[in-house]
C-alpha cells in the first residue's frame, strides 16, 4: 500500500509478486533469508509496473544528501528554559497518535518511505533492505536517517496544526 | 568521566544514535555511544525520546 497508495493496485502487486515468488522458489538457497527474498521479489514487481506504465520508478528517485536540512523534533522541543519545569519530549509523544505517524510516512517520498518501512516497520537490517532496494548500504544509511528527519519534521507540523505544542508556545510567550 | 582516549563528544554521539537505536553499530562505537550516555543527561534524555518514538514509530509490528 505504501508503494501503490491504492488498495486494489496493492493487491493486484502482492498477487503477481506472490505467483513470481511461488514460481522462483528453487531459487531460495536459504529459508532463513525468506523475508528479504521475497520482499526483493516484491519491490521488483512495482518498479516492473511502474516501468510497464512509463512511469518512474518512484523509490529509485530522490537525493542521498546525508546532514543537509536535519530536522530533530528533540531539538524543538527541548529548549533549555523549557526543561526547568516541564517534559515537553513526554507530552509530546502522550499526545502523538498512531495516525498521525501512519499519515506522516504516507506522504515521505517513495525513496525514504521505503527505506524506513523495511528498516524501522518491518525490523530488517540495513544491510537487508540495501539488498532489497538494490542499492548500497551507505545509501539506505543516508535514507533512513534522512526519512526519520522528514517523518520528525512531518509531524512535528502536524503538532503545530493541530496545537499539539501550544503548551510549549504559551511557555515561550510567558517566558519572552 | 569517562577516559579521555574514548570518550565522544556530544556532536559524535548524535551523529551515531540512530545507528545505535537501530543495532548498527559495531560493538567498540556502541560501547563509547552506551558510555556518553551514562554520562551525559542531555544525549540520554534525547536518546530515550528517540527510543520511544522509534517504538511509536514502529507502529505496523507493535500493532
Amino acid at each position: 500500500m505504501r508503494l501503490t497508495k491504492r488498495p486494489s493496485d496493492a493487491e493486484d502487486l502482492v498477487a503477481e509478486a506472490v505467483a513470481k515468488a511461488w514460481a522462483a522458489f528453487d531459487t531460495l538457497s536459504d529459508d532463513a533469508r525468506f523475508r528479504p527474498w521475497i520482499f526483493r521479489v516484491l519491490i521488483n514487481t512495482f518498479r516492473s509496473h511502474q516501468r510497464k506504465h512509463g512511469r518512474e520508478v518512484s523509490i529509485d528517485e530522490g537525493a542521498d544528501a546525508e546532514g543537509v536540512d536535519e530536522f530533530w523534533l528533540f531539538d524543538r522541543l527541548c529548549q533549555p528554559f523549557l526543561l526547568w519545569w516541564s517534559n515537553p519530549e513526554q507530552d509530546f509523544l502522550t499526545k502523538v497518535l498512531r495516525e498521525d505517524l501512519q499519515r506522516a510516512l504516507d506522504a515521505l517520498p517513495d525513496c525514504y518511505g521505503a527505506a524506513i518501512a523495511l528498516v524501522i516497520v518491518e525490523g530488517c537490517s540495513y544491510q537487508e533492505a540495501a539488498d532489497i532496494l538494490d542499492i548500497p548500504l551507505g545509501t539506505i544509511r543516508s535514507r533512513v536517517r534522512r526519512g526519520r528527519s522528514l517523518l520528525q519534521k512531518a509531524l512535528w507540523v502536524h503538532a503545530q496544526e493541530a496545537g499539539l505544542d501550544r503548551a510549549n508556545e504559551e511557555d515561550e510567550a510567558t517566558d519572552g | 568521566m569517562a577516559d579521555h582516549e574514548t570518550k565522544l563528544d556530544c556532536e559524535a554521539v548524535l551523529k551515531h544514535l540512530f545507528e545505535r537505536l537501530d543495532c548498527e553499530l559495531d560493538p567498540a562505537k556502541s560501547v563509547e555511544v552506551d558510555r556518553h550516555l551514562a554520562d551525559c543527561r542531555a544525549c540520554f534524555s534525547r536518546a530515550e525520546f528517540e527510543r520511544k518514538l522509534l517504538v511509536v514509530e514502529d507502529f505496523d509490528r507493535k500493532s
